[in-house]
């Protein structure tokens, strides 16, 4: 059913909006407040996301990825693009809650998304370290080298980490072609 | 050779998915791109983060009302077949329409759109109509009440000083009290207004500085001090909330509390008793700890103490706060850090 909201969306058919404002609001609008300073700048960031998710519509194939992650890929685009470009300083978390509850962990009573369970699944088969800066860089939005200063880790050795984690975990997910993978690995 | 290429190919896709790309990476990439051009639009590597990026979402998360909104308001102009009303929207054209998407900071496909307009913009557009609005007034306090007045004393009006003076500035209003109106010069049939010509010479050669006359007038409000601001945050804030400051050591005491209004996402920190540190080498940090997300302290700026008097200090927290838990101050290195330890806490404030 909600796979072909951006279907509709692409053919121009403007009743569909609505749906997509129900299937995806709350989720953009939880990216956006995650990645952004401030309330008035997630609201823009949530508004031009919505209009990149309707302009990009039509490129969504539902063969490679499921319609939740599309809609969450170009928001992580924009949010990504908006933090770039103001420079702002990211959330910090406790290095020590980190490694205590490793990423992955969720609370119970939380409703999470599919697509955020497999990825959770797929973590769990990385490395400690591997998993920990990806959930650093990726979902507290550390650069490489607050990562590095923060674990005390060379800067080449951080990157080797969330390199080969996201690879790994792009395999485990089946999204991209493994024998690409193998061949480039280490 | 080309496996190498390969292997770098991928460092560079998963780099600037996670972390983005210097100038020469970017060239870099390009480059090898050409010799894997099924590679050009591959995204596989930005939804694997996507999917990451999931983590720590609750599905139930609601869109706000307003907000909505806007954005079936977007869709409006977005939906119109009118080509214009979409260029409302300030959309750029897109660099690549053939299946492969533009290249932004972040690698992706992004469509650059204005919703709002800036600042200065409408700051500027308002000032103009400010201008226009004080020529305006100042033209009709001119015309009809002065007309008399200034043809009696054609001097007075011309001399620069007086123009300038916010006593020249009330001589209009003077005309128009009462105590004006029923003097003969100021009963005024239309036609006197409309009679005295000549008189309007001087007048329009005035305007400008009649028009800049309120200038001077807008005297700055002065700069409030921290403890005003935060007494006006209490006063004027229905949601703030209030709570004390207890050392984090128990033999230790300080004193102090935290105001907080989250609808406005503003707040003081005031303290007193805290030691002075070597501002070389140290620093205080504000933490504020989210109910929504404990494990992920946001920081709340650093400062340092010149004594062991009260302080306030604003609040600058990094990121929206949803619902506060809890404040903390720590004592970290200069300059402030961006993950802290427990046992660098020195003062917290539970909500």
């Amino acid at each position: 059913m909600a796979q072909i909201i951006l279907k509709r969306i692409a053919s121009g058919d403007k009743t569909a909006v609505q749906e997509c404002l129900d299937t995806y609001g709350g989720l953009i609008w939880s990216l956006a407040r995650r990645m952004s300073p401030n309330s008035n700048d997630a609201e823009d960031a949530v508004q031009e996301i919505f209009i990149d998710v309707w302009k990009n519509a039509a490129r969504f194939d539902e063969a490679q990825a499921s319609e939740t992650t599309f809609v969450a890929m170009i928001a992580r685009r924009r949010l990504i693009d908006r933090l770039r470009k103001t420079n702002r300083q990211p959330n910090i978390d406790s290095l020590e809650d980190v490694l205590a509850e490793p990423a992955g962990d969720k609370d119970t009573d939380m409703q999470m998304y599919v697509e955020a369970k497999e990825a959770a699944k797929a973590m769990k088969n990385l490395r400690p370290e591997q998993r920990q800066i990806l959930h650093l860089s990726i979902v507290q939005g550390f650069s490489h080298q607050e990562i590095a200063d923060a674990l005390t880790m060379p800067l080449g050795t951080v990157k080797t980490h969330a390199r080969r984690g996201l690879l790994q975990v792009r395999e485990f997910l089946a999204l991209g072609d493994s024998d690409l993978e193998r061949e480039a690995a280490v | 050779m080309k496996d190498l290429q390969k292997e770098r190919l991928l460092e560079l896709l998963a780099d600037q998915t996670i972390f983005g790309l210097s100038e020469e990476e970017v060239m870099e990439l390009g480059q090898i791109k050409k010799q894997f051009p099924d590679w050009e639009d591959d995204v596989s590597l930005e939804l694997t983060a996507a999917m990451i990026g999931l983590s720590d979402l609750d599905t139930n998360d609601m869109l706000p009302a307003n907000l909505r909104a806007k954005i079936f308001a977007n869709a409006d102009v977005f939906f119109s077949p009118n080509k214009e009303s979409q260029e409302a929207l300030n959309f750029t054209p897109k660099a690549n329409t053939a299946g492969g998407l533009p290249a932004t900071e972040s690698g992706g496909n992004i469509i650059e759109i204005k919703t709002k307009q800036p600042f200065w913009q409408w700051f500027g557009w308002g000032l103009a109509a400010a201008a226009c609005i004080a020529l305006v007034i100042s033209l009709w306090l001119m015309r009809t009440p002065k007309e008399p007045e200034i043809a009696l004393n054609t001097e007075t009006v011309k001399t620069p000083e007086v123009a300038a003076t916010p006593e020249s500035v009330k001589t209009p209003e003077a005309a128009q009290t009462p105590e004006s109106v029923k003097t003969p010069e100021s009963v005024r049939s239309p036609e006197s207004v409309k009679t005295p010509e000549p008189a309007r010479t001087p007048k329009i050669v005035k305007t400008p500085e009649v028009a800049r006359t309120p200038e001077p007038v807008k005297t700055p409000a002065p700069e409030l001090t921290a403890s005003q601001k935060r007494e006006q945050l209490i006063s004027s804030a229905p949601d703030v909330i209030q709570t004390n400051w207890t050392s984090a050591k128990d033999d230790k005491r300080v004193l102090g509390d935290v105001v907080w209004s989250n609808a406005q996402q503003k707040g003081y920190v005031r303290l007193r008793g805290m030691p002075v540190l070597d501002a070389s080498k140290e620093t205080y940090q504000l933490w504020i700890i989210d109910e929504k997300n404990e494990k992920t302290p946001v920081s709340g700026g650093i400062f340092n103490v010149s004594g062991t008097g009260e302080i306030i200090i604003p609040i600058n927290a990094q990121l929206r706060i949803n619902k506060p838990k809890q404040f903390a101050v720590s004592k970290e290195k200069a300059g402030g850090v961006v993950v802290t330890k427990p046992d660098r806490i020195v003062a917290v404030a539970k909500i």
